[in-house]
């Protein structure tokens, strides 16, 4: 599938004040009028109730106003449930780790995200000034089992639409973050599963693709995004064999595969002809193998 | 009912919110914001806007949602926002204010 690339440093060049500020941005999600019918259910008087613990000293019109803003940016009117679980923010590498902001998701739906062969910052509808070649991924967690609101994201554009975002990812709003823990670095990872192309492509050595075909049950997308993100900041260090030693940790530490998930494998690697899907997305073709139990 | 804009209410908004931004001049993004808006506050003080404007096409709505100007409390970005906001939207209709006298009176239930 295709995506759309970073902006390019044309129009950031052009636009640079309106990108930084993020002042065209828009989100085309639910209307407004629906945002306040929510407001007025049983789950939008909590979804308030959470903005305005969050803030406490804010006067209530910013607080309804916050809400209204995060609600239209869903597709849909969200959902709650209690989470228990952890979740993950995205922010663009050597960029600042909001603790105030509602935008969170969780980690399989990055999986999700790259496994789409999409672009992070166009499953995600981010703005241009958050996009990014790299990422990095913070996790926060419940102080206590607390209510989350989830919708999928709005398609975006900015600059008028010059720029413009799908959207469709699952966001989980949090309107209080000090329900939560502060933020926990997981791990940086790149945009798109890039870094599986140039595997597949013979970046690294051939043993080392002979050698995925050994990767186990337990390599799911997770493991495997892990190591190839680490994988890539070896290599930009210049540290080549760092870099497949990563990936040969994963395959020993997964060497026990059954014998349906080495031939899926195996046939996956052996059928170069199915080209996109397999550069793009390597690693989670592996995971579905380990789902692909007879 | 339509909403129009109040001149008198929103050139006051537009001058309070101004001088909130003035308070952070060391703050890259309250003066981003600043920057953003000079237009529209200048319309507003001189009373040359008559139309509203919806709440998403006036800048700053994304960072106001994520919270980029919730550090900044005293005098508070976000208040002199919003209120800049609602008064370019033509005030608040008849279900916002509901909302809000709600979450007053429940606000006044939950003291002591």
């Amino acid at each position: 599938m295709s995506t759309p690339t970073l902006t390019p440093d044309a129009i950031r060049n052009k636009y640079s004040s309106e990108i930084a500020t993020g002042e065209s941005f828009m989100t085309h999600g639910v209307s407004k009028r629906s945002a306040l019918d929510y407001l007025e259910t049983p789950e939008g008087k909590i979804y308030l109730n959470h903005v305005r613990n969050a803030s406490p000293n804010a006067k209530l019109e910013t607080v309804f106003d916050r809400a209204v803003e995060q609600i239209t940016s869903g597709l849909e009117l969200p959902h709650m449930e209690v989470a228990s679980d952890p979740l993950v923010k995205l922010t663009r590498l050597n960029g600042e780790i909001s603790p105030y902001s509602a935008y969170l998701t969780k980690e399989s739906e990055i999986n999700e995200a790259l496994a789409s062969g999409r672009s992070l910052h166009d499953y995600f509808g981010l703005p241009a000034k958050s996009e990014a070649a790299r990422y990095r991924l913070d996790e926060i967690r419940p102080l206590a089992p607390t209510e989350v609101f989830i919708s999928h994201v709005a398609p975006t554009t900015e600059l008028g639409g010059l720029i413009t975002r799908s959207g469709g990812g699952e966001q989980y709003l949090v309107p209080n973050r000090k329900l939560f823990t502060s933020p926990v670095h997981l791990r940086d990872i790149d945009n798109t599963l890039n870094v599986a192309a140039e595997l597949e492509s013979g970046s690294l050595s051939s043993n080392l693709i002979r050698g995925a075909s050994a990767l186990g049950t337990a390599a799911v997308a997770y493991d495997a995004t892990t190591t190839a993100s680490r994988a890539a900041d070896l290599r930009e260090h210049g540290n080549r064999v760092g870099a497949e030693s990563e990936i040969m940790h994963l395959i020993s530490a997964r060497w026990v595969a059954p014998s349906w998930v080495r031939k899926c494998w195996v046939r996956q690697a052996s059928s170069p002809g199915r080209s996109t899907c397999w550069r793009q997305a390597w690693v989670v073709r592996l995971a579905a193998c380990t789902h692909a139990r007879p | 009912m339509a909403q129009t804009i109040n001149p008198v209410k929103l050139k006051a908004a537009a001058e309070h919110l101004e001088w909130v931004l003035q308070q952070y001049p060391e703050s890259e993004e309250v003066q981003s914001l600043h920057c953003a808006l000079a237009t529209l506050i200048e319309d507003a003080k001189a009373k040359r806007l008559s139309d509203p404007i919806a709440s998403n096409h006036i800048p700053g709505a994304y960072n106001f949602g994520e919270g980029v100007y919730a550090p900044y409390q005293n005098p508070s970005v976000d208040d002199a926002y919003t209120k800049f906001r609602i008064e370019m939207r033509g005030g608040l209709n008849e279900q916002e204010k509901r909302i809000i006298a709600r979450m007053a009176a429940s606000a006044s239930d939950a003291k002591p």
